[in-house]
């Protein structure tokens, strides 16, 4: 059992300073995942992530928010792990891990863990 | 001095025109290679487009070898979450399993191509429950620092989740394979020589009983290329039954074979049993 990391980021998100920032996070291919989300280095949510409100847009302006997604290859069909990052209220607002032809999100085998940390910075969205 | 002692007692029994084992009809993982009767040298597993072709490539060099591929597993399914994949009752698609093997002689060749599927499949609203507890276990000891992860106990609650998604209360497994022949190893010369279809159908009647019950059928051509003997048509079917305990262990089947060329008339068949059970004696 081994552990293949992979960075991502930094990408920026633009929010809008009134609107409430929901993050959401999506494990495919049938396989199962954990994550640690933390803003700056406080610690806002283990566990799975589905829809917690990070705060209003003005609060996370210039801010860093590291999203930890860790993935056990599960499925005896395939190796590839796929997570998508989902920021309600943002822009952009999905981020897919991978992009097409992106091999590196892939374990050697099965009952191996990927762990992708990927990072994002806020900024204020004019319009 | 306390001793234990334990004896076996075997009760076998069989009633038997020939020697036909339902084993030899359960659907086989890769028909493709079984409709020849042999197993290629070497087998490929491409788990992309691009690994495929170079997979094919190689077959046509080498002239012989196996591929085994899941085509549905080639792209990335970004929504299919476990939860989905689980409940999903019909996972043809997803389940699909495509098997070639080719074998080339100084002046014949041989090739096959086999599909297999899983039906239909249906877990109880209990054992569903019980994988998705190992589920948000496995999520819980991932949701860390990755230097931090407790990776015996992923491995633990993964053997644990295998074992869970491998009993399925109801599972109907198809699969069908074809086998070509040219005797002048020319593919144009290739001639439909073998093809068969298998169907299983396994059962658990309850949930904390080790019983199981099994239905197989398999119906299989096999035509004289050379034309000089002569062809067969079966069609067999099997049932099977057994309860097993630590303790105490009942297995049973049934197989009929049924020649289809000549009327369909029962040419082989076979009643199987054995019962054993242990008995431990102190003294």
């Amino acid at each position: 059992m081994k552990i293949k990391k992979v960075k991502q980021g930094p990408f920026d998100i633009g929010v809008r300073e009134d609107d409430n920032i929901v993050l959401s996070v999506t494990i495919g291919n049938a396989q199962i995942g954990g994550n640690l989300v933390k803003l700056g280095t406080e610690q806002l949510q283990k566990g799975e992530i589905k829809n917690p409100d990070l705060g209003q847009g003005k609060d996370l302006v210039g801010k860093k928010l590291t999203v930890v997604t860790n993935v056990l290859d599960v499925n005896p069909s395939s190796n590839k792990v796929s997570v998508t990052h989902l920021f309600i209220n943002g822009t952009p607002t999905v981020f897919n891990y991978p992009p097409l032809a992106f091999d590196d999100m892939e374990v050697d085998e099965d009952g191996d863990i990927l762990s992708l940390t990927a990072t994002y910075s806020f900024s204020k969205k004019n319009n | 001095m306390k001793r234990l002692s334990t004896i076996l007692l075997l009760l076998p029994f069989t009633l038997q025109a020939q020697e036909t084992s339902l084993n030899n009809l359960l659907t086989p993982s890769q028909p493709g290679f079984v409709i020849l009767d042999k197993s290629p040298a070497s087998i490929e597993k491409p788990t992309s487009p691009k690994t495929l072709g170079i997979s094919v490539l190689r077959l046509l060099e080498e002239n012989g070898g196996g591929l085994d591929f899941s085509p549905y597993w080639f792209g990335n399914h970004p929504n299919l979450t476990f939860e989905k994949y689980m409940n999903n009752r019909f996972p043809v698609l997803q389940t699909l399993n495509v098997s070639v093997a080719a074998a080339a002689g100084d002046t014949s060749s041989y090739m096959s191509a086999g599909l297999r599927t899983q039906l239909f499949r249906y877990y109880r609203a209990s054992e569903l429950g019980e994988i998705a507890r190992i589920k948000a276990d496995i999520v819980a000891a991932l949701s860390d620092d990755p230097d931090n992860i407790d990776l015996d106990k992923i491995k633990e609650l993964k053997n644990e989740l295998s074992e869970l998604t491998s009993k399925t209360t109801v599972n109907i497994e198809l699969a069908a394979a074809m086998a070509g022949f040219s005797p002048d190893n020319k593919f144009g010369n290739l001639g439909n020589n073998r093809y068969g279809a298998w169907l299983n159908m396994a059962y658990r009647p309850i949930a904390k009983a080790p019983l199981h019950l099994m239905g197989v059928v398999r119906y299989t051509k096999a035509i004289d290329p050379l034309g000089v003997g002569r062809d067969s048509s079966l069609f067999d079917y099997g049932l099977a039954m057994s309860y097993q305990q630590a303790k105490f262990d009942v297995q049973l089947e049934f197989v009929n074979r049924n020649d289809v060329q000549n009327g369909g008339i029962r040419i082989d068949w076979r009643w199987w049993g054995i019962i054993w059970w242990r008995i431990i004696l102190w003294w």
